[in-house]
């Protein structure tokens, strides 16, 4: 599955919705393109990153503004947890690679090495700071 | 399936994802998180299953990951996706992970919504899951 990341203010979503949610990034959106990171590994991630339990972080993850989300009609797109957005950024650049380690150990993970991790995690983080300057938030992607 | 004449091709690499006991418990309770799931599934069904996958040149590529690597590719510079048969995924696939045409996705028909109940959520009566 596509999980690409991307950044929009929320007086954009209507606009997005209705072209039918497609490919963030040719819409405009500062997006960081990946594939195979699902609520469940994006979860874990959030829970290694906050105090939130796992459970809390799963239903965040799977949050949508979608009334039927149905993959084989059209992509599905998930909030990305502010807790995250306000936690990736305070990883030094040097802790980065443990935290994808850890992150990259679980089976949900499984494939993904920890440096491609670390790759993201450092692309995303710079999302995060943008979304804080913008006033944006961060969504994902998911589209079979 | 599409055709490829790829079990022609030596080196293929591959990367089979799979399915965990947490992704399965969040997809009984998120409906549409089955496909995302089944498609997983599927993925490692056709590629394990594919004549590609008796070729003795088949190299997986654990560990070595990207987030934006392709399903498979034959060699180094022909990736191959594998996507459920729907438009919204033949076209999303195309123009990234160096898929450019449509003869490099291997299509599967999507399941039914019974299909992935019974797999995902069978103690459940039909059309009463949330």
């Amino acid at each position: 599955m596509l999980t690409d990341v991307f950044a929009a203010k929320p007086e954009a979503l209507p606009r997005y919705r209705d072209a039918g949610f497609p490919d963030p990034r040719e819409f405009g959106f500062p997006t960081v393109r990946a594939r195979g990171l699902d609520p469940v590994a994006l979860a874990i991630l959030d829970a290694m990153l906050s105090r939130a339990s796992l459970e809390e972080a799963l239903e965040s993850a799977t949050m949508t503004p979608a009334e039927a989300p149905d993959l084989y009609r059209a992509p599905v797109v998930t909030t990305l947890s502010t807790r995250t957005v306000r936690m990736l950024p305070a990883v030094s650049a040097d802790r980065l690679i443990w935290l994808a380690e850890d992150w990259t150990s679980h089976d949900e993970l499984s494939g993904l090495g920890a440096e491609s991790a670390r790759d993201w995690l450092k692309e995303v983080q710079g999302l995060c700071r943008r979304t804080v300057s913008e006033q944006s938030l961060l969504f994902v992607w998911n589209c079979l | 399936m599409s055709t490829h004449g790829i079990g022609t091709e030596p080196a293929l690499c591959m990367e089979l994802p799979v399915t965990t006991q947490r992704q399965r418990a969040m997809a009984r309770r998120h409906r549409w998180l089955r496909a995302a799931y089944f498609h997983d599934d599927i993925v490692g069904e056709i590629l394990r299953d594919s004549a590609l996958a008796a070729d003795p040149a088949i190299a997986a590529s654990k560990r070595t990951r990207k987030p934006e690597s392709p399903d498979a590719a034959i060699g180094t510079n022909l990736p191959l996706d594998v996507v459920p048969n729907t438009l919204v995924s033949r076209r999303a696939h195309l123009g990234r992970s160096g898929i450019e045409r449509g003869d490099q996705l291997i299509t599967y028909e999507p399941a039914t919504e019974d299909k992935l109940r019974d797999m995902f959520d069978p103690e459940t009566v039909p059309d009463t899951d949330g």
